[in-house]
C-alpha cells in the first residue's frame, strides 16, 4: 500500500522517440560493428604474423590465407557436409525448441508435473552428452535421429527453463486482476502469461540457436558419414589442419546465422519488447 | 436501510496472513457497506489492510471470518461479480489502448471486434482520445490510469472497487483526475468504493467515509460527506469543505495514535 510505488512523470512519456533519438542507437551500432570487423581483421593479421614468422609446421597451425586455400580447394565437398550439419542443427532445433516450451507450460500450470517433471529436467543437464553419444548411436543408428536427440538434449534446456521464468514473471497483481475479471485458467495463460513469456522464450532459443550447431558436430563425431562433425574428424586425424580450420569458419558462419535468423522472428513477432524495455527503465 | 438500497455488504471481515515470521494480523472483524449509486472511501495510514479489504470484496483473497453480499447474496470468495482496479494501471505492453481497455469483454467471450466497436466512443470521454492504437509506454501516468479505469467500467458491472487509483500520480495530475472522475461517475451511475490515503481525495469524491486504523485494520469512524453534487474541484476551497477535513484528519490521527497507545 506504499504510495509513489511507481512515480511516473506525466508529461515525459507523451512524445514518441524523436528523430535523433532514432538516428544515434543506428551510428552506434554501425560503428560497433565496425568495431567488431576491426577486431576480427586485426585477430587475422596477428595469426598471419605468427603462422608466417614462427617455426610451427602447417599442420600444428596454418595461417589464414592457407585455410582459406584449403576452403577454395574443395568448397563443394565442404558445403555438402555443412548442408548435412545444418540440416541436422535445423531439425534438433525445432524438435527442441517445441520441446522445450511444451515442458515450461507443463511445469508452470501443474504442480503435479513441476513436481514430477522439474527434477529430470535439471538432472539432464548433468548427463555427459560425449559419452552417452556412442551409446545413442549403437541404440539408433547412424541416421538421423541420434543427432536430433544430443541436439534436443543440450539446447531443449535453455528454452525451458527461461520460458519457466518468463511465465513466473507475471505481476501477481495481474494474476489477480485476471481473476477479478472472472478470466479462466486458460484464458490467463492465452491472455497474459503467455505473451509475457515470450521474450523469454526468445532468449532461451537464442541461446539454443547458437549451441544447437555444437550439438550436431556432437552427433557426428560419434558416428556418422557425412556431416562437419565427420569431416572435422577425418581432416584432424589426416593432419589436415587447414580444413579443420575452415570447417569451424563455416560452423562459426552457420551459428551466426540461426541465431540471427532467430533474432530476426523476434522482432517480427514481437516488436513490443523492445519498446517496453526500452520505457520500463526510465 | 432497507436491503434492497444496500448493495454491496462486507460483515464482520477478519483476516490474518500467516508468514514465515509469524502471523499478520490485517483485518479484524471489519464491516462496511455501500448502497446503490453511493461513493464510499475508505481512508487510512499505509499499510492498514485496506487494499486487503478491497481484495477480499472482490473475491480475490477469503476472509478468515465475516462474508461478502452482493444484492444480499453471500458471495465470499467469489471473483468476477464486481470490477476492480488495483493500484497499478497493469496496462499489458503487447496490447494497444483500446486492446487493453477490451480484456474483460475478450474474458467474457465477447469477440475482439465486437468489443472494439463498444469501446470505442468511450475512449473520447476518458481522455484517451487519439491513442486508441498507441500502446501503453507512450502514455502520460494520468492517460495510463484512465486506460486502466476504462478497462474496468468495461467488465460492466455495478459496483467498481478502485484501489488508490490516483496514489502513483503527481498532485496535479491527481486533482484533474478527481474532478474528471467527479464528472465521469455522475454519467456512469456506478457504485463505487474507492480506498484511498488522501483527505481530499475521499471528501471530494465521497457521499460516506470509512475511517481505519493502522494494523490489525479496524473502522474507527464513519462520516458522511454532506457537500452539495455535482462537486467541482474548487470545493476543497471552501469553509465546509475544510469542516469535513478537519474532522476527518482528527479520525484519522486519534486512530493512528489509538494503535500506537495500544
Amino acid at each position: 500500500m506504499s504510495a509513489g510505488r511507481r512515480v511516473l512523470p506525466a508529461a515525459t512519456r507523451t512524445a514518441p522517440e524523436g528523430k535523433t533519438r532514432r538516428s544515434s542507437p543506428l551510428m552506434a551500432a554501425s560503428s560497433g560493428y565496425l568495431i567488431s570487423l576491426l577486431l576480427g581483421l586485426i585477430a587475422i593479421a596477428i595469426w598471419q604474423a605468427v603462422a608466417d614468422f614462427s617455426s610451427l609446421k602447417q599442420w600444428l597451425l596454418p595461417s589464414p590465407w592457407e585455410v582459406l586455400q584449403a576452403f577454395a580447394d574443395s568448397p563443394a565437398l565442404i558445403m555438402r557436409h555443412a548442408a548435412v550439419t545444418a540440416e541436422e542443427a535445423l531439425l534438433g532445433f525445432g524438435v527442441a525448441l517445441a520441446i522445450g516450451a511444451a515442458l515450461a507450460i507443463a511445469i508452470t500450470q501443474s504442480r503435479l508435473a513441476e513436481r514430477a517433471l522439474y527434477p529430470y529436467v535439471i538432472a539432464s543437464q548433468a548427463v555427459p552428452v560425449i559419452a552417452i553419444a556412442p551409446v545413442l548411436v549403437v541404440w539408433f543408428g547412424f541416421g538421423l535421429l541420434p543427432k536430433i536427440v544430443v541436439i534436443v538434449l543440450i539446447t531443449f534446456f535453455p528454452v525451458t527453463i527461461n520460458m519457466v521464468d518468463g511465465i513466473r514473471n507475471v505481476d501477481p497483481e495481474m494474476m489477480g486482476l485476471m481473476r477479478s475479471m472472472g478470466a479462466s485458467r486458460w484464458q490467463i495463460f492465452r491472455l497474459v502469461q503467455l505473451p509475457s513469456a515470450m521474450p523469454y522464450f526468445f532468449s532461451g532459443a537464442k541461446v539454443a540457436a547458437a549451441v544447437s550447431v555444437i550439438g550436431a558436430i556432437f552427433g557426428e563425431w560419434v558416428g556418422a558419414n557425412e556431416g562437419l562433425g565427420y569431416f572435422l574428424k577425418y581432416s584432424s586425424a589426416q593432419f589436415l589442419t587447414a580444413r579443420v580450420f575452415a570447417a569451424i569458419l563455416v560452423l562459426a558462419v552457420m551459428g551466426l546465422a540461426l541465431f540471427y535468423a532467430v533474432a530476426f522472428v523476434e522482432r517480427k513477432t514481437i516488436p513490443w519488447a523492445k519498446r517496453a524495455r526500452h520505457t520500463a527503465s526510465q | 436501510m432497507a436491503m434492497t438500497s444496500m448493495l454491496l455488504q462486507a460483515q464482520g471481515i477478519t483476516k490474518t496472513f500467516v508468514e514465515k515470521a509469524g502471523e499478520l494480523p490485517t483485518l479484524r472483524n471489519v464491516s462496511v457497506h455501500a448502497r446503490q449509486g453511493e461513493f464510499v472511501s475508505i481512508i487510512g495510514p499505509s499499510g492498514c489492510g485496506k487494499s486487503t479489504l478491497l481484495s477480499i470484496v472482490a473475491g480475490l483473497v477469503t476472509p478468515d471470518e465475516g462474508r461478502v453480499l452482493l444484492h444480499g447474496n453471500v458471495v465470499t470468495g467469489q471473483a468476477g461479480l464486481v470490477g476492480y482496479m488495483p493500484q497499478k494501471d497493469l496496462l499489458v505492453p503487447w496490447r494497444t489502448v483500446l486492446d487493453n481497455v477490451i480484456l474483460s469483454q475478450e474474458i467474457a467471450g465477447v469477440s475482439r471486434r465486437a468489443a472494439r466497436a463498444k469501446a470505442m466512443p468511450l475512449i473520447e470521454g476518458f481522455g484517451l482520445g487519439g491513442f486508441a492504437s498507441a500502446y501503453p509506454h507512450t502514455l502520460s501516468g494520468g492517460m495510463r490510469q484512465r486506460a486502466a479505469f476504462l478497462r474496468t467500467v468495461l467488465f460492466e458491472k455495478e459496483v467498481l472497487l478502485l484501489d488508490e487509483p490516483f496514489g502513483a500520480l503527481d498532485a496535479l495530475t491527481r486533482s484533474t483526475m478527481h474532478e474528471w472522475l467527479l464528472g465521469v461517475w455522475n454519467k456512469l451511475s456506478k457504485t463505487v468504493v474507492l480506498v484511498t490515503h488522501d483527505v481530499d481525495e475521499a471528501i471530494l469524491l465521497s457521499d460516506r467515509v470509512y475511517v481505519m486504523t493502522p494494523l490489525p485494520g479496524q473502522v474507527k469512524a464513519e462520516f458522511a460527506i454532506t457537500l452539495p453534487r455535482p462537486r467541482l474541484y474548487d470545493l476543497v476551497l471552501t469553509q465546509d469543505f475544510l469542516k469535513h477535513k478537519a474532522a476527518l484528519l482528527s479520525a484519522l490521527r486519534d486512530s493512528v495514535a489509538l494503535a500506537g497507545a495500544s
